[in-house]
C-alpha cells in the first residue's frame, strides 16, 4: 500500500525571509515513508522556521512543499494536517482534563444511536490502540495524571491514529529522563516500521545519531548537507554545524575590569563564578542547563535553591525583586511581552516602574519630571517612538527591547542580568543592542549575558562560562576559541577543552 | 454573528461617542417631553440619587484597572451601615457611627485583599463567597429588622445642602471622584494599579510588590464602600440589612460603560463618572416620561449592552 520508494514529503528550494533576516535560504529535503530524518543545527540555523513552514504555521517566501501527490506553495495548519503532517510540540495539543481515550478520539468519538458517545467502545478501542504502541496505561486515566513523557506518547499515538504520514518532533526529549527517552524511541521506531516518516529535530547529537537514519544539517538558514548515519561521526556533525571558518572576533581588546562585584558559590549545588566591575560575562547552555535558574535566583524572582551569593562583598539572599533592584541588580527577561513590559501602559510609565521613587516631588508622582527622565533615556538609547506617552505595545520588537534597557538605566542598576537579549529583533537592532553593552560597560556597569546564540556570546563577552545539566562544563576566553568548542561544551563534553 | 452586524453598522467607530450621544439624546428627549426635567432641583436630585453608586463605582474603577474585582461591596455596605446604626443607637454619637462604618468596611476590604493576594482563586469567586457571607451576617445581626433612625446623621449629611443648593452627598461624591483621580494619576500605588492590571508578572519582575499593592487597593475599595454606607444611611435615615443589594453589579456596569475593560490595565475616573451619570439619567428619565417603573430594568439593561458591545478595545 505504501510506496516506500517514493518520498512522501519533499521540500523544494524553500526560502523564508523575515525583515532583516534570511531565516531559510534555498533548502530542499525529502523524507521517505518509514524514514527517520534528523534535523540539526544551532539556534537560529532555521530548524524551527522549517518546522513551522511544514506544519502550516508560516508561509515560505519561495519554494514549495510536496505532500504525497499534492504540491503547495504555502500551507495552513488545516491543510497540513489533512495531508498527513502532524506536529508534536510536547503535549500542547492535548486537553489535560480529558482522559486518554477522549483525547485520542476528540471530535470523532464512536457513537451510540447516532447521538450519544459510546464510552465503552471508545475506551476499549483506545486501550487496544495504546497497548499496541507499548503504552502501559488504562485509556480511562485522566491525561493530567500522566507524566509529561507519557502525555507526549499519547499525542504521538493520536497523530498515528489520525492517519498521519509525517510526524514532526521538535526537541521531543527536552524534559525527559533517560528511560523515558528509551520508550519514546521505541514508539518512534514502531511508527517508522509501519511506514510513518519522522522529522526529528534536536540539538542533542547523540540522540540524533541513535535514532535517525539520515541527518540534515542547517547552518545560518542554509542546508550544509544530508548525511547517512553510517557515514558520519559526531565530530563531523559538530564541524558541519559550526562551519569551518574560525571567525576573528572584535573582542581581542582587553578591558580593564574593576573590583569583584558578584560572587556566586555552589549555586545548584556546584556552580561557582565571580564577576568583576565593568565585565561582561557570557553564559552558554542549552535548555535545562540551569543557567536561567541561577539568573532568576540572583535577581530575586525565584528563590535560589542552593548556594550563596555575595554582592559587593556582602552576603545577600534576595527575598523579592525589590530587594535586588534596590541593591542595583536588574533582570531583563527574554519574554519581554510576557514578563518585561506592561504593554498597554505608556513608554514613560514603563521606564519609571522599577524606581518610581525617582519621579516623586513631595511624595507624589511629578509627571513632568517623569516625562523628562523618559525622554532622556529615549534619546540616549535611540528608541524610535512618536513620544513617551505612546503605549509600548505600538513599538517594534527592537524598540521594545530597548525599553527594557531604559528601565534598567532608570533603576540605576550596576549589574544587568540579560536573558537572550536580542531574541526576536532584526540584525540592525541586534547590532545596536550589542553596542549598547559597550556603552553600559563604559558607564561602569557589569553584565551577565545568557544567550542561546553562541555568536552573540562570542561577540560580546569578555569571558564565557558554559553550563550543562546544572554543572559548570567550561570557562573560556572568547578570543581563543571558536564556535565548535563552545558547542561541544554546552553539549556536555567536559574534559576535552577545559 | 454580532461582530458582522457590528461591522456593518460600524459600531466600533460610533462606540467612542456612543455614551455621549445617548446621554444627550436622553436629556433632550426627556426635556422636550417634560420641561420639569431641566429644573435645577431635578438635576441635583439626579446627582443625589447616583452619589452612593458613584462613590462605590470609584472603588470598583480602581479594582478593575488592576484586573481585580469585588462583588461583595453591596453586602459590605449593608453590614457596615447596620453596625454603624447599632453604634449610634447605643452611644448616641454620630461621629462614632461614621467612624464605625468606615472602619468596618475598610477592614472587610483589607480582608478581601488578603484573600485575593494569596492567588488561591480568582477574585470573582473569592468575593462571591464574601458577598454571600456578608449578606448572611447582615441578616443575622439585624434579625431582619431595620434601624429606623440614624440619629443626627440625617441632618448632618443626608439633607444638608452646601450653599443652600448642592446636596452634601453630591459634594462628597464629587470630592471622592477627584481624590481617586489624583490617586490613580499621582500616587505610586495608583500607578501600580495600572501596571498590575496591564501585566502582573512584568510588574513583579520590575520590583513592584504586587501582593502588597493588591491588598492596599482592596482596602481602599473597602474604605470607599464605607463612605457609601454613611451616605446611603444618612440619606435614608435608616439602616436595612439589604440596603446594599445590587450595588456591586451596577457599580461594575458603570465602570465598564465608562470604558474600563474587565481585564484591566486601562481606564479612567471620568469614564466611570459618565457611566454613573448615564445610569442615573436613564432612571430619572423613565420616571419623568411616565414610563412604568416595571420597564426600567429593561431599558437600563439594553443601554448597558449597547454601550459595552460597541466599545472598541
Amino acid at each position: 500500500m505504501i510506496d516506500k520508494e517514493k518520498p512522501f514529503l519533499r521540500v523544494h528550494n524553500i526560502s523564508k525571509t523575515f525583515p532583516g533576516v534570511q531565516a531559510l535560504d534555498d533548502v530542499s529535503l525529502s523524507v521517505y515513508p518509514g524514514e527517520i530524518h534528523g534535523l540539526i543545527g544551532e539556534n537560529g540555523a532555521g530548524k524551527s522556521t522549517l518546522v513551522k513552514i511544514l506544519s502550516g504555521a508560516l508561509d515560505p517566501t519561495e519554494g514549495e512543499v510536496v505532500l504525497g501527490d499534492h504540491s503547495f506553495s504555502s500551507l495552513n495548519p488545516t491543510q497540513a494536517q489533512a495531508n498527513g503532517v502532524s506536529t508534536v510540540y510536547q503535549e500542547q495539543e492535548l486537553i489535560p482534563g480529558l482522559n486518554i481515550a477522549e483525547n485520542i478520539y476528540l471530535g470523532e468519538e464512536p457513537r451510540k444511536y447516532n447521538m450519544l458517545v459510546n464510552h465503552e467502545k471508545m475506551i476499549r478501542d483506545a486501550n487496544n490502540l495504546i497497548r499496541d504502541y507499548g503504552l502501559e496505561r488504562d485509556a480511562g486515566e485522566v491525561l493530567a495524571d500522566l507524566p509529561i513523557a507519557e502525555r507526549q506518547q499519547v499525542a504521538i499515538i493520536k497523530a498515528a491514529h489520525r492517519g498521519s504520514r509525517i510526524l514532526l518532533l521538535d526537541e521531543p526529549t527536552a524534559s525527559l529522563t533517560a528511560s523515558q527517552i528509551d520508550s519514546l524511541f521505541d514508539l518512534i521506531r514502531e511508527l517508522s516500521n509501519q511506514g510513518m516518516g519522522v522529522v526529528y529535530i534536536s540539538h542533542n547529537l547523540e540522540e540524533v545519531l541513535d535514532i535517525a537514519g539520515k541527518i540534515t544539517v542547517l547552518r545560518d538558514g542554509q542546508k550544509v548537507g544530508t548525511f547517512e548515519k553510517k557515514k558520519v561521526t559526531k565530530p563531523d556533525l559538530v564541524e558541519h554545524m559550526a562551519g569551518h571558518e574560525v571567525q576573528t572576533r572584535g573582542s581581542n581588546k582587553k578591558h580593564e575590569h574593576g573590583k569583584i562585584l558578584l560572587e556566586v558559590e555552589d549555586a545548584l549545588g556546584s556552580v561557582s563564578f565571580t564577576l568583576r566591575e565593568k565585565e561582561i560575562l557570557g553564559i552558554a547552555g542549552t535548555m535545562g542547563s540551569g543557567a536561567r535558574k541561577i539568573l532568576r535566583g540572583i535577581s530575586g524572582i525565584d528563590p535560589l535553591a542552593e548556594g550563596s551569593l555575595k554582592f559587593r562583598g556582602e552576603e545577600y539572599i534576595p527575598e523579592n525583586v525589590q530587594d535586588s533592584v534596590s541593591r542595583g541588580i536588574f533582570f531583563i527577561p527574554e519574554d519581554m511581552r510576557g514578563e518585561g513590559l506592561v504593554l498597554p501602559m505608556p513608554l514613560a510609565k514603563n521606564i519609571t516602574l522599577p524606581k518610581i521613587s525617582e519621579t516623586l516631588s513631595r511624595g507624589f508622582i511629578d509627571l513632568k519630571k517623569e516625562k523628562s527622565f523618559a525622554e532622556d533615556h529615549v534619546e540616549s538609547l535611540g528608541i524610535a517612538t512618536p513620544d513617551v506617552d505612546t503605549a509600548v505595545r505600538y513599538l517594534s520588537g527592537g524598540n521594545q527591547r530597548k525599553v527594557l534597557f531604559a528601565k534598567a538605566l532608570h533603576a540605576d542598576a550596576d549589574l544587568l542580568l540579560l536573558e537572550d537579549p536580542t531574541q526576536g529583533v532584526d540584525v540592525n537592532a541586534r547590532q545596536e543592542i550589542h553596542e549598547l553593552f559597550e556603552e553600559l560597560r563604559k558607564q561602569g556597569k557589569s553584565l551577565i549575558v545568557l544567550s542561546s546564540d553562541l555568536d552573540e556570546l562570542l561577540d560580546v563577552s569578555d569571558r564565557i562560562i558554559s553550563l550543562y545539566h546544572g554543572e559548570l562544563s567550561g570557562e573560556f576566553d572568547p578570543a581563543e576559541i571558536d564556535r565548535q568548542v563552545l558547542i561541544s561544551s554546552i553539549l556536555g563534553e567536559k574534559t576535552e577543552y577545559v | 454573528m454580532f461582530e458582522e452586524y457590528a461591522k456593518k453598522l460600524n459600531l466600533g467607530e460610533v462606540g467612542r461617542y456612543f455614551l455621549f450621544v445617548v446621554l444627550i439624546a436622553i436629556v433632550l428627549l426627556t426635556g422636550i417631553i417634560n420641561p420639569r426635567f431641566f429644573n435645577p432641583n431635578n438635576l441635583f436630585n439626579i446627582l443625589l440619587q447616583v452619589s452612593v453608586l458613584g462613590v462605590v463605582a470609584m472603588g470598583a474603577t480602581v479594582l478593575l484597572i488592576s484586573a481585580g474585582l469585588d462583588l461583595s461591596v453591596g453586602s459590605m455596605l449593608s453590614v457596615s451601615a447596620y453596625i454603624s446604626g447599632i453604634v449610634i443607637g447605643i452611644t448616641g454619637s454620630t461621629y462614632l457611627g461614621i467612624l464605625t462604618a468606615l472602619a468596618v468596611a475598610t477592614a472587610i476590604g483589607a480582608f478581601n485583599g488578603l484573600l485575593v493576594a494569596t492567588d488561591r482563586a480568582h477574585p470573582f469567586i473569592i468575593t462571591l463567597g464574601m458577598m454571600t457571607l456578608l449578606q448572611g451576617v447582615a441578616i443575622a445581626i439585624s434579625r431582619g429588622s431595620p434601624i429606623n433612625s440614624m440619629g443626627n446623621l440625617f441632618s448632618l449629611i443626608g439633607i444638608r445642602e452646601v450653599g443652600g443648593v448642592i446636596p452634601l452627598p453630591v459634594v462628597i461624591f464629587l470630592a471622592i471622584t477627584i481624590l481617586v483621580w489624583f490617586f490613580l494619576r499621582k500616587v505610586p500605588w495608583g500607578r501600580y494599579a495600572y501596571a498590575i492590571g496591564g501585566n502582573e508578572e512584568a510588574s513583579r519582575l520590575s520590583g513592584v510588590k504586587t501582593k502588597r499593592v493588591k491588598i492596599a487597593l482592596y482596602t481602599l475599595n473597602g474604605f470607599l464602600v464605607g463612605v457609601g454606607a454613611v451616605l446611603l444611611s444618612s440619606i435614608l435615615d435608616s439602616a436595612l440589612p439589604n440596603m446594599g443589594n445590587g450595588y456591586a453589579l451596577r457599580a461594575i456596569a458603570a465602570v465598564v460603560i465608562g470604558g474600563t475593560p474587565l481585564f484591566g490595565g486601562r481606564g479612567s475616573v471620568w469614564g466611570t463618572l459618565a457611566g454613573v451619570l448615564l445610569l442615573g439619567l436613564v432612571s430619572n428619565s423613565i420616571n419623568m416620561l411616565g414610563i412604568s417603573a416595571n420597564f426600567q430594568d429593561v431599558v437600563l439593561g439594553t443601554i448597558i449592552l449597547f454601550a459595552v458591545m460597541s466599545q472598541k478595545y
